[in-house]
């Protein structure tokens, strides 16, 4: 496969399909510590690509490289064929790649819809790039209400809760606020971290049913968990993550039947 | 009668300190810093509004462009000193701090002597209440509304606009606020502006009420409106503005009831306001207990 990255005009398709996201020889370091230590992979538009593997493996460390929030002293991360190195955290979230962090990271003194709001924060910037592509203009609040209506009929639970401080969400319900705020930047690439995170085994299956629609809208999804069994029966390709390395790579279900797996990540 | 002029004497004064604490309760809400520089910026505003009007400039200009001049000093501070240490330990731009500060003060002093200047007087242009026996200036009165009119129009900005809610998310979750798209130099850089263009205000009112400023004017109220922010409960807006006005009193009541040749101890009355606060309630009259993040 010839990944020759050349800029292509936004959104269109050439037959050779080209990787979302490219990662390569990626190596970040915390001080003099090393939490990621050479990994490369890439995800496919489309695709559901999870990144599994224990506390500490470096997953968590790995989405914030590619967000712009830590930065690689070695290797690249190419987003649609443009290298990430050097663009700060708030222009890749204008490049239409959104993240739901560790932990929901909510704003909690803010109102559901404030909360919203905040994640639709680059949809003026974003609608300019995209004009300036097609030489037209649309009208961004518009837009923005009619994202705000996608995720109040994905969780209308929000809808009810709209004038509420977000603090005062449960924690599944921060969990979709997370996702519904980053949805709102209407992104093409969504990373999700641990989205099952101190989730009961009802709210996690809710929650991924959520993920898996998402993909289905053409939103393509990097997925890390701690939680091998549901991240791997959700992905169409898996990766896992050892002390910094990836050790194995397959389809979800290949690495499901997979005996080490089995052993190692699903506790059989 | 006389507790009642001294009551307006402590809200003109505790307007001044509450614009000045809006500065630091706001920068500290973003940033983390005490930004003990902030109360010479209040000393910038004064000397540019100062220079300009002398210059020939009428005050209707002469004004805003000195809070305009202040806003981006405090702008160009934050990005030339502050900024660098963003990832540092706090103290080390507490430390910056205090040597922005000095720097501040003397090179004022250098530029424009340690004489105090005469502020131009508008108080001949203004009426005066006359309540019984005692005369109540006019420009106490413009100081309060100018000060709580201020406050009302920074708390519909934060909680009306996207700039501003965007303000209050950095404040809570900075790194959040990044993966939204948020800018978060710019907000911090919006934030100095704002709370320097205060401190060039409280600058500006301080000057038409006292009518005298010196390079070191801004070092007693800077310390005094931190004090009141941290009375208010620091990053709290209302706070600061509570702080202010109970600290304005407190002193201007002291002073009153301190026999003549005592009033300096008023001072004394302000810091042991701080080291109670410290004591029985650090978060603040408005301040809920730290839930700190991890």
């Amino acid at each position: 496969m010839t990944n020759e990255a050349k800029p292509m005009a936004n959104g269109s398709m050439t037959n050779e399909p080209k990787p979302m996201l490219e990662v390569e020889d990626l190596q970040v370091f915390y001080g003099a510590i090393q939490a990621i230590k050479g990994i490369s992979f890439h995800v496919m538009p489309g695709e559901i690509v999870s990144l599994i593997g224990a506390n500490g493996a470096g997953k968590t460390t790995c989405l914030q490289t590619i967000s712009g929030l830590l930065h690689a002293r070695v290797g690249d991360i190419r987003y649609e064929g443009q290298s990430l190195k050097r663009v700060p955290p708030h222009r890749i979230v204008e490049m239409g790649l959104a993240q739901v962090p560790e932990g929901r990271r909510v704003f909690t003194q803010l109102s559901v819809e404030d909360n919203l709001a905040m994640g639709a924060y680059t949809l003026t910037k974003r609608m300019q790039l995209d004009a300036s592509a097609r030489g037209t203009r649309g009208d961004v609040s518009d837009h923005e209400e009619a994202l705000l209506e996608e995720q109040y009929r994905r969780f209308p639970r929000l809808k009810e809760r709209r004038d509420q401080r977000a603090g005062t969400l449960s924690g599944g319900e921060q969990q979709m606020l997370a996702i519904a705020r980053a949805m709102m930047s209407a992104p093409r690439l969504l990373l999700l971290d641990e989205p099952s995170m101190g989730l009961s085994p009802v709210l996690t299956r809710e929650i991924f049913l959520t993920i898996r629609e998402l993909a289905k809208q053409g939103i393509t999804i990097l997925l890390v968990e701690q939680n091998a069994a549901v991240a791997l029966r959700l992905a169409d390709r898996a990766y896992v993550l050892e002390s910094g390395r990836l050790v194995m790579s397959g389809s979800g279900r290949e690495l499901l039947r997979d005996e080490r797996i089995r052993e190692a990540y699903l506790g059989e | 009668m006389l507790f009642f002029v001294q009551l307006i004497n402590g809200l003109q004064l505790g307007a001044i300190y509450a614009l000045v604490a809006l500065g630091y309760t706001m920068v500290y809400g973003i940033v983390k810093l005490i930004n003990f520089a902030h109360g010479d910026l209040m000393m910038v505003g004064a000397y540019l509004s100062l220079f300009l009007y002398t210059s020939g400039l009428p005050l209707y200009f002469a004004l805003p462009l000195a809070i305009i001049g202040t806003s981006v000093m405090g702008v160009l501070i934050e990005r030339v000193a502050y900024r660098p240490l963003r990832n540092a330990s706090r103290l080390s731009a507490l430390i910056t701090a205090i040597g922005i500060s000095l720097l501040l003060q003397n090179s004022f002093m250098i530029l424009f002597s340690s004489t105090p200047r005469r502020f131009p007087s508008v108080s001949e242009h203004l009426p005066v209440f006359v309540l019984g026996t005692n005369r109540i200036s006019f420009m106490a009165l413009l100081t309060v509304l100018f000060a709580v009119g201020l406050m009302l129009l920074l708390t519909a900005f934060v909680h009306g606009t996207r700039m501003g809610k965007a303000m209050r998310a950095v404040s809570e979750d900075m790194r959040a606020a990044q993966l939204m798209g948020i800018n978060v130099n710019r907000i911090i850089s919006m934030t100095f502006a704002i709370g320097s263009a205060l401190a060039a205000f409280a600058a500006i009112l301080y000057g038409f009420s006292f009518q005298q400023i010196d390079p070191y004017m801004g070092a007693m109220p800077g310390i005094k409106a931190f004090i009141a922010a941290v009375l208010g409960g620091i990053g709290i807006l209302p706070g600061a503005m509570l702080g202010g006005f109970l600290l304005g009193i407190i002193e201007s009541l002291t002073k009153a009831v301190m026999p003549a040749g005592y009033t300096q101890l008023a001072d004394a009355v302000v810091f042991l306001v701080l080291i109670l606060v410290l004591l029985f309630k650090p978060s603040g009259l408005l301040g809920q207990p730290m839930r700190e993040k991890v």
